[in-house]
């Protein structure tokens, strides 16, 4: 039977066009339950037999949610406890109209065969189809198609003792619904009854209203996304994404086009922020220029700031403190503005634990109460929840969804989602953070485990692989590899062959991943989607299936492997004569850790070809290194640490800075050549779609607080070019301070711009550069087993050598190249975010119950405190100034110098200090934090060790108490 | 449509038969041929519909866009006509035959239509002052001529302007004296043209011999010296008065003339409304107990 479906759609161009759509009832819909007799199945039915019943609704029934369900209440929906459910099509049309994450979500339970979720085209089928009546809006008659969808359904399965229940928040709904004969019932009701499982009640949304505060307005209200656009357009508007800052939570910027020159915005106070979480994108408002932030950078604890949302002091006294009385007038300030409008909001489900003070019911009690929920992110606000199991919640970390943030409420609503175990646990903070970095984390499915080779482990090279494949057979290479104790994952390997006319031939061999990942796999997908392994202290998340990673695709001594092989002539000066791109086969002859090989080339005994060939390669990398750093290529520094492992327990026992030998820059300079020629290679045969990774020269005022700090010592930074920045580097030496230059280069990598994936066809060529390496132009090649650009590339320089490769749009889409781009550069972010996680997260560990005196260096001074350094074991923190924030210091800020000073004690940028440090954990010990307290120079009032504190307990324990009381009142 | 050729014997058949209040197809003077119409035939639009008086064949489209508001009237909509005759009406629409007629009626049709003549609410179809408003377009198709086209053309018109509905919008102040809108997808949610039923008819009284006649066939056409289109609405006010063809009128005859046609032409609107509006109530009912709607169409055809 014909219908037509019509709707008015607006052109670009500004004009109306009725497009008409036809639309075909059927009347072979079946309703995919196992008990029907009367519908012919053409797939087997997918609803139970025996559907559950509950205390509320006592006979066995299916569910049919209404689309407000499932844009409200989906982790509800998304509950194991929650089965047999009917997903109309109008709804799913609905929820895919409203937001498409929702519809993705709602698809996988469709999926997922053990949630019994099933589809009805209500839309198609002949006796519930539905056409929209006059004076009737599109939601009423949406709602009418899913009555008349649930009403079909009670009909069609009454004989088999089968109810259908519409599920609905929407009173007049129901009302309209039970004024017809069909079963309804609010969402609220429906889990209430389900006893079995009380948590649902917790993850029931917060409604929407709360009229409690109705009349009290905390917040402007947002402009229109018309008026947004039309503020962006005109200028009026600034667009960017809010950055909340790490140091304090009330303090925001946005990187945003002001007066047509970049620069970074100030959005300071929570009112200001106006219900905007860490990285929305937002519209904002520049204040007027009295308004501007005016003073250094404060640094605010959360703890404190908590205090004050609880009370009912208002927003703006934030507002004081953050921008403080003593302003000079005459000063400009930085912009600052205010946040007008959400251009799209980054909500996502945050991971951290109930405050306890919040909770204020008995112990054991289960009544429904508000509660507050801290995020472990900081930047992230605290959230408002209601839970009947806040007891048991306490001391667990939870995930928590938001909701709404109405203007009338200070904080936002939320509701739980699931606990991940208690707070402290190794393995529940891991997954607290890999959930917090947006990794990846779960199994491979059986779909993308299919994808391997059927052989699995048996699989080997065969004479097939070289006749049939156009490979090179390199077998008989002394080809060797050199990775760090314990690696086995290894993507490269190395080697080196004199040939007669005095040159060498070098070649490094990569592990031929793309011959077994292909483009239409589902493994493919899932590795796209990865993007990258993430390396945590005490386990690695792998991009691809481990039978791949550290098994065929390894290149393991003395099992033949496939590789891709990058092959130079280089003559004695390290000058390239040739280069040559194959796929090959390679048998390694010796996997080496750095150790060994750097004990092969310093054993002089040692005389066969393969410590031969380290020793040509060692010598040739050093010239290689030469050439590089003449060319103007950083050679910076960041603080890494490694940490020794109880075996059983995991726990740390030892914490040692990474190492660096000969042998790990021989590896790297033979990587990053083999990066560069591929790149060139690439290039060439790909102009528009090549991937390739560039590091923008960072802007000058980056380095202007650590230039300014530098004249006070007399060294000047030349940041011109990389190259003078290199030699300034070299020259930035202390006579008496050995560590002094390597701080420098640690600071000095700070300020340094993020290195990015890119598609070449997006930019110009200068823009290629890559600052640190003093590059013209970069990919990753070397590691496709834990990188996903690298497995692109690797089908890039396939498709550039081998006339007959046939590839497909991916290689060549520009559009989809730069999205692909976007997602590692994504990944890789977090992926390096999370392993810095994870090792504060060992280090807290390690430091759990030590109270340790470390020397340090002042890296960063703040208004109220100072950020130190410590080198030993990498870690740096906060140093306040005052007991608590707000309160006096014995310091003063003096903004000429950059320095703290009290009395004749002066703290300033890189001055050696003594710092006690120690974990503490909140009061609930929720959040683990390492405190430094500064121990040396000792100065009254700062200076409150704990490590004191204990040695006069012990002598005075009597006078114990009255101290700490004095000490109170001091 | 045959060629426009007729006979002295013919004519005088006519003139006679005329006299005696009997014509040829044995209706009296003032008696119309059977009239088929029927609204919303063609989905794409925004209003449609199928007129046929006698073999007079015409159809109509309505669509309405967004375009730029004309400077000297800021505040109102315009309407836009077209005519058009098919070469399937007669072998001498073919190539640019059918021009000149093409011509006169669109004037004619737009005439009609567009002032303050029409009745319609023009302020309505303003979107932004100054700035942007609806237009309708208008065109007529000409698919089979057999007399008395101008009358089927408006009376099919106004009823697709009965059946034209124009999305909603919904403005927003951008400030700074500048306004954006949206358009409501929904073509359910759409509003009718304000002012539809002040529409006018056009009633054309063709005087033949000292008679005159209405609704004539191609031959009367023929017969006919002088023709004198009148516009009626449903008050039975006039709305306009054409005079066409080269013969001269008297001024009594004339005052007769127009006398008469405001009451067939009052008559004619009451019976027609009355039947458009039960017409579209008969079409919601239907849609509301969920039965599909079938159109005549083109199937349409007098007994």
């Amino acid at each position: 039977m014909l219908r037509s479906k019509s709707f008015v759609k607006r052109t670009r161009k500004g004009n109306v066009v009725k497009v008409v759509k036809e639309h075909y009832l059927r009347d072979d819909i079946p309703c995919s339950s196992q008990a029907c007799t009367i519908c012919e199945q053409h797939s087997p039915p997918v609803l139970s037999r025996t559907p559950r019943s509950t205390v509320n609704i006592k006979y066995p029934h299916y569910i049919i949610p209404d689309t407000n369900v499932f844009m409200n209440q989906l982790d509800i929906m998304e509950h194991p406890g929650i089965k047999d459910v009917i997903v109309l099509q109008t709804v799913r049309e609905e929820v895919k109209h409203l937001s498409l994450p929702i519809y993705n979500r709602l698809n996988a339970m469709l999926n997922d065969s053990n949630k019994r979720f099933y589809m009805f085209a209500n839309e198609h089928h002949r006796d519930t189809y539905l056409e929209k009546l006059k004076d009737e809006t599109p939601n009423d008659r949406n709602d009418r198609a899913i009555r008349v969808g649930t009403q079909w359904y009670s009909n069609h399965l009454k004989s088999q003792g089968i109810e259908t229940l519409m599920l609905s928040d929407d009173r007049a709904n129901r009302e309209k619904a039970s004024a017809t004969g069909i079963r309804s019932s609010s969402v609220r009701n429906y889990v209430e009854g389900m006893k079995d499982v009380p948590e649902l009640l917790d993850m029931l949304a917060a409604p929407k209203d709360n009229s409690v505060e109705k009349d009290k307005i905390v917040y402007e209200e947002h402009k229109t996304a018309a008026q947004i656009a039309n503020g962006i357009k005109k200028g009026s508007l600034i667009q960017g994404t809010l950055n909340i800052s790490q140091h304090n939570v009330l303090e925001g910027t946005i990187y945003g086009e002001m007066d047509g020159e970049p620069r970074t915005i100030y959005i300071l106070g929570r009112k200001n922020m106006n219900r905007c979480i860490q990285g929305d994108i937002v519209a904002v408002e520049i204040l007027p220029k009295d308004q501007w932030k005016k003073n250094t950078s404060l640094a605010v604890e959360d703890e404190e700031d908590e205090e004050k949302m609880f009370g009912e002091e208002s927003l703006d006294v934030n507002m004081k403190d953050v921008n403080g009385e003593d302003n000079d007038p005459d000063q400009v300030g930085e912009p600052t503005g205010k946040i007008v409008g959400v251009i799209r909001k980054k909500w996502r489900q945050y991971c951290g634990f109930i405050v306890k003070k919040s909770v204020h019911s008995k112990a054991g009690s289960t009544a429904p109460e508000n509660v507050i929920f801290r995020a472990i992110d900081r930047r992230i606000p605290g959230v408002k929840i209601k839970t009947t199991q806040a007891h048991s919640l306490l001391g667990a970390r939870i995930v928590v969804a938001v909701d709404s943030w109405p203007v009338n409420s200070v904080l936002p609503m939320g509701h739980f989602v699931k606990t991940l175990g208690s707070s402290g646990d190794r393995e529940t903070e891991t997954e607290v953070l890999l959930l917090e970095h947006d990794v990846p984390y779960q199994e491979f499915s059986k779909r993308v485990l299919d994808d391997l080779p059927i052989e699995g482990d048996q699989w080997v090279v065969t004479e097939e692989h070289l006749k049939n494949e156009n490979r090179r057979d390199l077998r008989h290479l002394n080809v060797c590899s050199i990775d760090p104790p314990g690696c086995t994952d290894i993507d490269d390997a190395l080697h080196v062959r004199p040939l007669e006319n005095g040159n060498y031939e070098i070649g490094v061999h990569i592990a031929d991943v793309t011959y077994f990942v292909k483009p239409e796999q589902a493994m493919n997908e899932e590795a796209a989607n990865r993007g990258t392994s993430v390396y945590l202290v005490d386990k690695r998340i792998d991009m691809l299936p481990s039978l791949l990673g550290t098994n065929l695709c390894s290149l393991r001594s003395n099992v033949e492997r496939l590789a891709f092989s990058c092959i130079w002539e280089i003559n004695e000066n390290a000058e390239i004569i040739n280069v040559d791109f194959a796929k090959s086969v390679i048998l390694s002859k010796h996997s080496f850790t750095y150790e060994e090989a750097q004990n092969r080339i310093d054993d002089e005994r040692m005389q066969d070809d393969v410590t031969k060939g380290i020793r040509v390669l060692n010598s040739i990398a050093k010239k290689l290194r030469q050439k590089r750093i003449d060319r103007g290529a950083l050679t910076l520094s960041s603080p890494e640490v490694r940490f020794n492992l109880e075996n059983d327990s995991q726990d740390p026992v030892d914490v040692e800075m990474k190492e660096l030998k000969e042998t790990n820059a021989l590896v790297e300079e033979f990587m990053l050549l083999a990066n560069i020629s591929v790149a060139e290679k690439i290039y060439s045969k790909f102009p528009m779609s090549a991937m390739l990774r560039k590091h923008s020269a960072p802007p000058t005022n980056n380095f202007d607080t650590l230039r300014k700090a530098l004249s006070e010592v007399n060294i000047s930074l030349d940041v011109e070019t990389s190259k003078a920045l290199a030699d300034s580097l070299d020259k930035a030496v202390l006579p008496n301070d050995p560590y002094f230059n390597k701080l420098v280069r640690i600071m000095t990598t700070r300020c340094m711009m993020q290195a990015q994936y890119f598609c070449s066809g997006t930019e110009s060529e200068p823009e290629f550069r890559h600052y640190g390496l003093a590059t013209p132009i970069y990919t990753h090649f070397t590691s496709p087993i834990r990188r996903y650009s690298d497995v692109i590339v690797h089908r890039l320089l396939q498709a550039s050598i081998d006339p007959d490769a046939v590839y497909g749009q991916e290689l060549i889409d520009k559009t989809k190249m730069k999205e692909l781009c976007d997602v590692l550069n994504h990944r890789h972010r977090m992926a390096q975010q999370a392993g810095r996680s994870s090792v504060e997260l060992y280090t807290n560990m390690f430091f759990k119950n030590k109270v340790q005196i470390e020397e340090g260096r002042v890296i960063r001074v703040l208004k109220n405190g100072f950020v130190v350094l410590a080198p030993k074991y990498g870690i740096e923190g906060i140093v306040y100034t005052s007991k608590k924030p707000g309160e006096p210091s014995p310091f003063e800020y003096n903004e000429e110098h950059n320095s703290l000073v009290a009395g004749d004690v002066v703290i300033k940028m890189f001055d050696t200090v003594k710092v006690e440090i120690c974990v503490e954990g909140d009061e609930q010990g929720m959040r683990q934090k390492m405190r430094m307290r500064l121990a040396e120079p000792f100065v009254e009032g700062v200076s409150e060790l704990i490590s004191l504190k204990r040695k006069s307990s012990e002598t005075q324990s009597n006078d114990n108490n009255d101290l700490k009381q004095k000490k109170v009142k001091n | 449509m045959p060629a426009p050729l007729i006979s002295p014997s013919e004519k005088s058949y006519i003139t006679q038969g005329i006299e005696s209040d009997c014509r040829a197809d044995g209706r009296g003077r003032l008696e119309y041929r059977h009239l088929v119409l029927e609204n919303g035939l063609l989905s794409q639009t925004s209003g449609s519909a199928r007129g046929r008086l006698g073999d007079s064949d015409v159809l109509v489209g309505i669509k309405v866009e967004i375009g730029d508001i004309e400077q000297d009237q800021p505040d109102q909509g315009r309407i836009v006509c077209n005519v058009e005759c098919s070469p399937s009406a007669s072998q001498q629409f073919e190539g640019h035959g059918a021009d000149e007629l093409n011509n006169t009626l669109t004037l004619a049709l737009e005439r009609f239509l567009c002032g303050p003549q029409s009745g319609l609410d023009l302020a309505k179809l303003c979107i932004i002052p100054g700035r942007q408003c609806w237009v309708i377009y208008v065109d007529a198709m000409v698919m089979d001529c057999a007399g008395n086209l101008l009358d089927c053309i408006i009376m099919t018109t106004r009823s697709a302007l009965f059946d034209t509905r124009i999305p909603k919008t919904e403005i927003q102040d951008l400030g700074d004296g500048e306004y954006e809108f949206e358009v409501m997808d929904d073509v359910e949610d759409a509003e009718p043209i304000g002012n539809w039923d002040r529409l006018p008819l056009a009633v054309t009284l063709y005087k033949i011999g000292d008679r005159y006649i209405i609704d004539p066939t191609i031959i009367e056409e023929l017969c006919s010296e002088v023709t004198l289109t009148v516009g009626v609405n449903k008050e039975g006010s006039i709305c306009g008065v054409q005079k066409g063809s080269n013969g001269s009128i008297d001024p009594s005859l004339l005052t007769e003339m127009i006398q008469t046609a405001t009451t067939l032409g009052k008559s004619l609107i009451e019976q027609l409304d009355a039947k458009l509006i039960d017409d579209d109530k008969a079409v919601q009912e239907k849609r509301m107990r969920g039965e599909p709607v079938q159109k005549l169409g083109f199937f349409a055809a007098v007994f």
